[in-house]
């Protein structure tokens, strides 16, 4: 049997962490969690997941932002997939993309995502991935 | 340009939707205010929206501006809109059994705009908006450039032809667009716009006061509460972001930046915007980015910027480079991004409307047709950001291709219209027109501001119009190919081939050619109206003792004492002998001419022709009627005082 490909969820609504564990889980994805940038940051660096999924507002506004930015710094996981899942959008009236300079990430998903929208997600960008010799 | 091309004048052809200004402007000049407004509308259903915030793709156009400066068209679209008896708008006729149904998702321009052809088309239009009132993202210009009654009464013309309006309606989850079909609507068309501003995950992101323009400055301008800074950042370089900073310092900002990637010269904004943004004390800081917001206490206390190398790669394309290695730091308690903004596209959540890996809206730009079989997307949501000129223009294009879905039941590839612009103006012509005196001597006199102009200065500006496309027509059966209109040209427009053609390049319509054909085998637009008012001419009183008809010139709008009636004519250059010899034939004993002053003469050197007519009428009518006079009556300084009759 193949290995599992690992997802981490970084959020500090155990809700979303909690519900979308279980979907991934189902997905047949190994899933881990952290409910902030920090230990988010330190999760990665030990666990090499496939692909990181990133709440943005958590104890600072732009927490999420700056974790995206340090794990696309970090060489080690460099190929590693990264997914934004915010309010932030809605809390601001604004509309987030990826950006090399700011946001380098693969995606930004707007919250509330529908029932199986983020596992259609995950399983988009990391077939991607694989494609692209990830 | 395409063989098949129909030319038609550049103004014309710069405006998305095709508006005639030319021909307005000249119905401007001869006082005709009702017949101008018509010509808007015609093409137009925000006539009194683009008098005011019409970025002037024509006026970009006009083969005045390499003269002296184009016509000032937004000024007159503004006078005419202000001036002109607007029809009373009612309601279409009732609508034909076999009509659809079309909802009508966004009360913007594009939205309004299809919904009103479509009722124009006996179709039922039903609109959908979110906001609490009609006018989509028109309702968040500020108010000192498009007047809150301008937009008003634009779109009560529009639903008062009988348009269905919900507002408070939001497309999206809880309301989906594929609702609208089960509830017996025959097509959707979405003109959501763009309702949202793009954000910056910059660094600092989120503080209190760190907001997007699109929503604040709707709080703004839908007169809810809002909060302004006294230190205002305002980061973006388009006409919108030149909007917030003006409507921040009127809020009562003591000091606003206005901050972009690009260089002075390259901002986006029209120079005009900028200038009177610097004119209100605002910063422009050009070549610059937002680093990072520096945040004490959750609240702004400085923002820092890095400066821009570049903003274009090789290829054009949006790619800014900076040097993080300098650094200004720019104390600010407020920041509003303006760097673009972005379609919602919740709508199409539960449909079957798909969107890419992007989540654009998978759609046929030329059909407008989504991957939903009745659902057609429109304005900017399709097109992406542009001008409210094009919205309108996106408008009609989606209701003519939902019309014949309706009607035909299917959706056709809308037929290539291709169009040219006339020619510029040759160098010689320019210098020849130059010499005519009829160029004014200072440059575009509405450039600092744009007031409303009064009525003399309308017609004036509206004389300012060089009638492309509406000059001399040499009618081949006619021509005896004499030369004599090749010989008079003052702009050698004429030419001799096959047959004798106007060369409408050259051609400025001043109807010298047309006065002296022998032939009468020359027409121009102009004349063929005035012709029209001629046969309406009433007979005098009594046909024993004649009368005296007074023809004076449109443009200069005089009224002679003591004429029975007054006819007034685009230019009485263009009067042939014949001309004035029917006027004998109705009765009338003395026809006296009222030409401008040479210097208002709109047409330069077709004033002398004045004298050869009158002298030409003058010998065939004494045959005739021995008792009949022509006189020429000089303005003061042409010969004589104002009145003076001279006769030939």
């Amino acid at each position: 049997m193949a290995n599992k490909q690992k997802v981490l969820l970084v959020d500090d609504d155990v809700g979303f962490l909690a519900a979308n564990s279980l979907l991934l889980q189902e997905a047949g994805f190994e899933v881990t969690t952290a409910q902030d940038g920090r230990t988010g940051l330190a999760a990665a660096r030990e666990q090499r997941p496939d692909l990181v999924v990133i709440d943005v507002m958590m104890s600072r506004p732009d927490e999420g932002f700056a974790l995206a930015r340090a794990l696309r710094g970090e060489p080690a996981l460099a190929g590693t997939a990264l997914l934004v899942v915010t309010a932030a959008g809605e809390r601001y009236q604004m509309l987030f993309e990826p950006d090399d300079l700011w946001l380098p990430v693969d995606k930004v998903l707007e919250k509330p995502t529908a029932g199986d929208e983020l596992v259609a997600e995950v399983s988009r960008l990391l077939a991607k991935r694989k494609e692209n010799g990830g | 340009m395409s063989v098949s091309s129909k030319v038609i004048a550049p103004c014309q052809a710069g405006c998305p939707v095709r508006t005639d200004a030319g021909r307005y402007a000249r119905l401007v000049a001869e006082g005709r205010y009702d017949e101008a407004y018509e010509v808007i509308c015609r093409a137009n259903p925000f006539p009194s929206v683009c008098a005011h915030i019409c970025q002037r793709p024509c006026e970009k156009q006009c083969r005045r501006g390499p003269l002296d400066a184009p016509v000032g068209i937004r000024s007159l679209k503004r006078f005419v809109v202000q001036h002109a008896r607007r029809p009373a708008p009612g309601p279409c006729a009732p609508e034909p059994a076999a009509s659809g149904r079309v909802a009508v998702v966004g009360a913007g321009p594009a939205g309004l705009t299809a919904a009103y052809d479509l009722r124009l088309r006996g179709h039922r239009a039903s609109v959908f908006e979110r906001l609490d009132r009609p006018g989509g993202m028109l309702n968040v210009i500020p108010r000192y450039r498009l007047p809150q009654e301008a937009l008003d009464a634009d779109v009560a013309a529009i639903l008062a032809t009988g348009i269905e309006l919900t507002c408070g309606w939001e497309a999206g989850e809880n309301t989906p667009v594929a609702e609208l079909l089960e509830r017996g609507f025959d097509a959707v068309v979405v003109a959501t716009g763009l309702s949202r501003s793009r954000g910056i995950a910059v660094p600092g992101f989120g503080a209190q006061r760190f907001t997007a323009a699109i929503p604040w400055m709707a709080d703004v301008w839908l007169g809810k509460k809002v909060d302004v800074g006294r230190r205002v950042a305002v980061i973006g370089g388009g006409n919108v972001a030149a909007d917030v900073a003006r409507t921040a310092r009127r809020l009562g900002a003591e000091q606003v930046a206005l901050i972009c990637l690009e260089s002075r010269e390259e901002v986006p904004a029209e120079p005009q915007e900028i200038a009177l943004a610097e004119g209100e004390g605002i910063r422009l800081l050009p070549r610059q980015a937002l680093k990072r917001v520096l945040n004490r206490d959750g609240q702004i206390a400085a923002i820092e910027l890095m400066s821009v190398v570049s903003v274009f790669d090789e290829a054009g394309r949006f790619r800014p480079t900076y040097d993080p290695s300098r650094i200004r730091t720019l104390s600010v308690d407020m920041v509003i991004l303006s760097i673009g903004q972005a379609p919602d596209r919740s709508w199409a959540r539960g449909t079957a409307v798909r969107a890419d890996e992007r989540g654009r809206i998978v759609v046929d730009r030329e059909t407008h047709l989504t991957s939903h079989p009745r659902v057609f997307l429109a304005g900017e949501a399709l097109r992406g950001p542009g001008s409210a000129i094009q919205a309108v223009a996106d408008g009609h294009r989606v209701a003519e291709i939902v019309a014949r879905f309706l009607e035909l039941g299917e959706v056709a590839r809308p037929a290539a219209a291709e169009v040219a612009p006339l020619d510029p103006f040759p160098e010689d012509v320019l210098e020849r027109l130059r010499r005519l005196a009829t160029v004014a001597a200072e440059a575009e006199p509405f450039a600092a501001s744009e007031p409303s102009l009064d009525e003399a200065a309308a017609r004036r500006e509206g004389g300012r119009c060089l009638a492309c496309l509406a000059g001399a027509v040499i009618d081949e059966t006619k021509c005896a190919s004499c030369l004599t209109c090749f010989r008079v040209c003052p702009l050698d427009a004429v030419e001799i081939g096959e047959a004798m053609r106007a060369n409408p390049a050259r051609c400025q319509a001043c109807g010298v050619c047309a006065s002296v054909c022998p032939a009468g085998a020359i027409s121009l637009a102009c004349w063929d109206r005035a012709a029209g008012e001629w046969a309406t001419l009433p007979a005098p009183a009594s046909r024993e003792t004649g009368g005296t008809v007074a023809v004076v010139c449109r443009h200069d709008g005089g009224s002679p004492a003591g004429a029975d009636e007054i006819v007034a004519v685009p230019c009485l250059a263009r009067l042939r002998p014949v001309d004035v010899l029917g006027l004998f034939r109705q009765g009338y004993r003395t026809v006296a001419l009222h030409p401008c002053a040479e210097e208002q003469c709109k047409y330069g050197a077709a004033w002398k022709n004045i004298e050869s007519v009158a002298g030409c009428a003058s010998a065939l009518v004494r045959g005739a009627w021995p008792e009949a006079r022509v006189e020429v009556c000089l303005p003061a300084g042409e010969g004589g005082p104002v009145g003076s009759a001279q006769e030939t």
